[in-house]
């Protein structure tokens, strides 16, 4: 088996003295100026342990500093570097397109959080509906307190969008593309992930910095330079294997 | 398998997340061959949970 990092552009004839997941060496088949940058795997899945993903990442990084990338998602195994070479010259026209798409560019990620927990729609300074069945407590108070809470939960999910949208419109106007989801859990008001000309990152994390003094009720964490996972052509439909 | 990420701030909780929410989630797809077993992503957000909730304590103890 042969475990797959990444799609890149202008491959060189080999690797040297650069390793992969278990230490071993990097091979590199090419076709027609794109190559797949594989190692040797023992047969079986390659486990998302801590270290395991942190080498797949390092070893798209250090290809990423020569090359444009497209990085493979974790745990892409193939048979042998047979399939490899199929699989490049079936796709070639898919990754050459993705390729000059990400050319130049960094993927930097940008997660909004709420300031306080007020914001979440969770307990804020008034208090959560007594149970039902509390001592004393009456079903108008029970029933008061629920719509008081609903309407915090609203309020909180009004206020993501129009700052989701908002900070989009900033951050995509020095990014090449962008993409993002609006409450992807009560805790972060917006994720996205940018594709920035390597010559704008600085520009794309001032205007986070920016945005972030501009809006005291949310705290802003911008992260990268990423490989551009969020940018890749979709050539297949993942199959995950079910344990 | 392990879930000891062992990162020691909110930031590199947060970093830790990002990268998981990428390399596990995104990029290329290449002809169905993920081997990654749905069970073993799930216990590496679970491993990374445990370590959300001391983001939200380390986002307390700043804030008071």
């Amino acid at each position: 088996m042969v475990y797959v990092y990444a799609i890149i552009e202008a491959p060189p004839a080999a690797l040297d003295g650069m390793t992969g997941i278990d230490d071993q060496p990097l091979r590199v088949r090419a076709h027609d100026g794109i190559g797949i940058v594989f190692s040797a795997s023992a047969a079986g899945a390659v486990r998302p342990t801590p270290p395991n993903v942190w080498r797949h990442e390092q070893v798209v990084e250090n290809l990423m500093k020569d090359h444009a990338v497209l990085p493979a998602r974790f745990g892409t195994v193939m048979p042998d570097p047979e399939a490899v070479e199929e699989t490049l010259a079936r796709h070639h026209e898919a990754f050459a397109g993705g390729l000059r798409r990400v050319r130049g560019c960094v993927e930097l990620g940008v997660r909004v959080m709420w300031q306080s927990e007020a914001g979440t729609g969770a307990d804020g300074d008034e208090p959560a509906a007594p149970p039902i069945d509390a001592p004393g407590a009456s079903g108008r108070a029970y029933l008061a307190a629920r719509l008081a809470e609903e309407q915090r939960r609203r309020a909180a999910v009004r206020r993501a969008a129009e700052l989701a949208g908002a900070l989009d419109e900033t951050f995509r106007s020095c990014a090449a593309d962008g993409t993002f989801r609006v409450l992807p859990s009560p805790k972060f008001v917006m994720t996205g992930a940018y594709l920035v000309p390597r010559d704008r990152a600085h520009e794309f994390r001032r205007r986070v910095e920016d945005a972030g003094a501009a809006h005291p009720d949310v705290r802003l964490l911008c992260t990268g330079p990423w490989p551009p996972y969020h940018f890749v052509p979709a050539v297949a439909a993942p199959e995950v294997a079910r344990a | 398998m392990t879930t000891d990420l062992e990162p020691h701030t909110a930031e590199e909780e947060l970093t830790l997340l990002e990268l998981l929410d990428r390399v596990l989630d995104k990029g290329v797809v290449l002809s169905g061959d993920i081997t990654l077993s749905v069970a073993d992503v799930d216990l590496v957000y679970v491993g990374l949970r445990v370590l959300l909730s001391s983001v939200e304590a380390a986002e307390r103890r700043r804030a008071e």
